[in-house]
């Protein structure tokens, strides 16, 4: 599903809706490191209730999200759908990004042990790096990437709710 | 000869000063008459427009030797006023950015148990890491020459902020590249074919200078606006200099065998395409043939056979 969700990014470029394909793409890249790269290949994480909580961050925001999707694009889109897709995001959003950055945190002594994802000296390109110190450098850039795409959001909500609900669902 | 008052206004309409001056007198006097007036805005701070036309977004800007008369200013007119920030001088800046990577790769070179301390034994250099540290010492060392002897700059400062912006550049760069070459674990590529890369890349780096010089003698003392460059590698390319200066770095980045050293040519070959379109478009829509304007020719933009 994830990969799929690539081409979430190709309608943000295309325009088909109108979100910035750059926030769209680090969305992707962030989820798909969180879940490729940490959930999946690291097994002692499963038993952690972040990875379920993350999951199911991740799906609630879609839950309502492509529903509101398909109602708009049928232009039957009742006010609650539409207060419910620019408000279910104030909880859901920070929860799944700490608990991203919850699994991150306790992915980097397996990484390090293991070597995961990283490239050593010696070899011939003369090239190396090292994954886990990627991880630690991205943990810090976080909250502040999370913060850009989260106040996007929140302006966005201001925009379509501020008109009562009902008219901002017949203008959409 | 008559007194004229031009009022000076920010870009929201706020009244900055009032200026009474000549009008015959320039906009460079117009701008030393404003810092008179607020001893903050010195000249180079200041971007003087004319107020947009109908239907326009922006009006065009003031150059400093014009005089009021001839940009159709007249008592009473509204000049609008930007504040461009504190500003620092254009070689200052090269300076910076150029002398730290001149320090910083060959700290790297000498001081190894400093940036890898965790290395047992540290092997002597080879000889293509010795000529790689030369090669990269002598290019900055050029760049700063370059600065201070040959560069003619169309403006003369730019805002401060950009010295932080350039010099996390070039200084990051810089150790990203050394860390690797310079690295305990180093594999040197065969000693013969990294030796006739470095050749090669010292030969695009001499035609590099050659660039800027005619560049820089391209107009005759005191002529401003834009010409055509022509001569060596500008008969064929736009940004001649840009194009060997990018093949100097793939020569390097081969004869040390680096990602690192791609990624920096990359990263740079990326920032001048951007400037050498601008620049090839701004020749192509001045040189259009008309009007007894020469016609531009038909040219490269800045990387053959690609760009």
């Amino acid at each position: 599903m994830q990969m799929i969700a690539f081409v979430e990014i190709v309608h943000a470029a295309t325009g088909l809706v109108p979100s910035s394909p750059l926030n769209t793409f680090m969305q992707w890249l962030g989820r798909s490191n969180a879940l490729y790269r940490i959930a999946q290949a690291i097994p002692e994480l499963h038993a952690n209730p972040a990875a379920p909580l993350m999951l199911a961050c991740w799906s609630l925001g879609e839950v309502v999200r492509y529903p509101w999707y398909a109602a708009t694009a049928a232009n039957a889109c009742p006010g609650w759908l539409t207060w419910l897709r620019y408000s279910a995001f104030i909880p859901i959003y920070p929860t799944g990004v700490v608990t991203e950055m919850v699994l991150m945190y306790l992915a980097l002594p397996f990484i390090r042990d293991r070597g995961l994802f990283s490239v050593f000296m010696p070899n011939n390109y003369n090239f190396a790096f090292d994954y886990a110190t990627f991880i630690a450098v991205v943990l810090l850039l976080y909250p502040y990437l999370w913060w850009g795409l989260y106040s996007t959001l929140l302006r966005q909500r201001r925009k379509k709710l501020s008109p009562p609900p009902t008219a901002a669902a017949k203008t959409d | 000869m008559a007194v004229i008052t031009v009022k000076v206004q920010s870009r929201s309409g706020k009244p900055v000063t009032d200026v009474q001056l000549d009008s015959t007198a320039t906009v460079s006097d117009l701008k030393k008459k404003i810092h008179k007036a607020k001893s903050a805005l010195y000249p180079a701070r200041q971007r003087l427009t004319l107020p947009p036309p109908p239907g326009a977004k922006s009006g065009d800007v003031l150059k400093d030797g014009a005089t009021l008369e001839s940009v159709g200013l007249k008592d009473g007119s509204v000049v609008l006023f930007k504040d461009l920030g504190t500003q620092i001088g254009y070689s200052t800046v090269f300076f910076f950015e150029y002398f730290g990577p001149m320090v910083i790769y060959p700290a790297f070179f000498l001081f190894p148990q400093i940036f890898y301390p965790w290395a047992d034994k540290v092997p002597e250099k080879t000889l293509v890491q010795k000529v790689a540290c030369a090669y990269w010492v002598f290019h900055y060392a050029k760049r700063i020459f370059e600065t201070f002897f040959v560069h003619v700059f169309g403006h003369d400062t730019m805002p401060i902020f950009n010295l932080f912006k350039n010099c996390s550049y070039y200084y990051g760069f810089a150790a990203y590249v050394a860390y690797f070459v310079n690295h305990p674990q180093y594999t040197t590529p065969p000693e013969t074919q990294s030796l006739v890369l470095f050749a090669l890349a010292l030969i695009f780096q001499l035609s590099n200078l050659r660039c800027h010089i005619i560049l820089a003698n391209l107009r005759k003392p005191g002529e401003k606006g834009y010409k055509i460059p022509a001569g060596f590698l500008f008969n064929y390319i736009t940004c001649a200099n840009y194009f060997a200066e990018i093949m100097g770095w793939v020569c390097f980045s081969l004869a040390t065998q680096t990602v690192s050293g791609f990624l920096f040519t990359a990263a740079g070959a990326y920032q001048m395409a951007v400037w050498a379109q601008g620049k090839h478009k701004r020749l192509v829509k001045l040189f259009d043939g008309k009007d007894g304007r020469p016609k531009y020719p038909r040219r490269w933009i800045m990387l053959p056979p690609f760009f």
